[in-house]
């Protein structure tokens, strides 16, 4: 990023986080009765809180991971409310955090403007 | 769940909870006329527990305590007939009354329902809030 | 980030310094119009921190509560708003200034 400071940076691989975890949800909701399927898990938020407190947004990783909740008897552990439910936080936490990147970008422009 | 949305959290528990609810009261009523051996237990009636549940001070919704199972007796039948009947033409069928098992679908559907709808105003709640100052 | 568009040249005053802050210090503290836009800019500053910790805040799921950054946010932008239109004006009446020495 070119005209970004730390918070910026921050807020831009928190939106790299949230749509690897968007997409996990949406692909365990495509393989909910996909015989032996393990829902998947991303996760950066950890990641993320470190890389702000040392002022190194550059280093925040996603990691994925694949969870061991009780299965069906065709092996899926794929619940669909939750996988819903889940799906929707992820969708609120991407608008604060885009607004977010907005109101960085906002506060830019209005300051030059003349 | 994080804690920003919080009250979404709390009534997906209780999604969670009153699903596990119907999924046990479904298994009842498909085992309704599950036949055992007098050598083994009935079919057990399957109880879901459920316990509001907290985390850091704060309400976190309601959780599965444990699930519980109901008499291993079950009632004894006269069933001459059936493969698994003993010398006595004795079986053991399960101890689930179908009346009770169906009023309990009820209860579970309406609080599940009740659930989503707590959960949709919250995200109502929240879009609103993210939109404030605009 | 308006520590980034500081560095702007506004109307051939130049330097690091934005031109209300420069007119901040030239005219005496006890001033009205020095002291309010002093006043302004520090606001500026931590209204900015605070809406910068409460979105990674939100980003990281530590918030509390969604209306703390919302509100934080707006205090922001408007004091951003506040700030530019006082140093409009004051490059304005500076201009006028220049403009009347010739």
């Amino acid at each position: 990023m070119i005209l970004g400071d730390t918070t910026t940076q921050g807020l831009a691989q928190a939106l790299r986080g949230l749509e690897a975890q968007q997409q996990a949800h949406e692909q365990n909701i495509a393989n909910v009765e996909t015989p032996g399927f393990k829902a998947q898990r991303a996760s950066f938020e950890a990641s993320l809180r470190r890389a702000m407190q040392s002022g190194n947004p550059s280093q925040v990783a996603v990691s994925t991971t694949t969870t061991t909740d009780p299965t069906r008897i065709d092996g899926n552990n794929v619940r669909l409310d939750k996988e819903l439910t889940m799906l929707a936080e992820t969708a609120l936490k991407q608008q604060l955090v885009t607004g977010a990147l907005n109101a960085q970008y906002r506060m830019v422009r209005t300051a030059i403007a003349r | 769940m994080a804690g920003t949305f919080h009250s979404l959290s709390i009534a997906a528990s209780g999604m969670d909870v009153y699903q596990t609810w119907l999924d046990a009261v479904s298994d009842n009523v498909a085992n309704i006329n599950t036949i055992r051996g007098m050598d083994e237990n009935a079919y057990q009636e399957r109880f879901v527990i459920s316990e509001s549940s907290e985390a850091g001070g704060r309400p976190a919704g309601a959780r599965v305590a444990g699930v519980e199972f109901g008499n291993p007796l079950g009632i004894e039948v006269y069933y001459p007939d059936h493969p698994l009947a003993d010398d006595d033409g004795m079986v053991r069928a399960p101890d689930v009354d179908l009346g009770h098992q169906l009023t309990n679908m009820l209860a579970a559907q309406r609080a599940y329902q009740a659930n989503v709808a707590a959960f949709e105003r919250a995200r109502d709640a929240y879009i609103r809030a993210l939109e404030i100052g605009n | 980030m308006i520590e980034s568009v500081r560095g702007v040249d506004i109307g051939g005053i130049g330097g690091g310094l934005s031109a209300p802050k420069r007119l901040a210090e030239t005219e005496p503290a006890s001033t009205g119009f020095g002291s309010s836009i002093g006043g302004a800019l520090d606001n500026l500053g931590s209204a900015e921190k605070a809406a910068d910790s409460a979105a990674i805040a939100g980003a990281t799921g530590d918030l509390e509560s969604v209306s703390d950054y919302m509100i934080a946010a707006t205090e922001a932008q408007l004091t951003t708003e506040i700030t530019v239109a006082v140093r409009n004006r004051a490059i304005e009446s500076f201009n006028e200034i220049m403009r009347m020495q010739i």
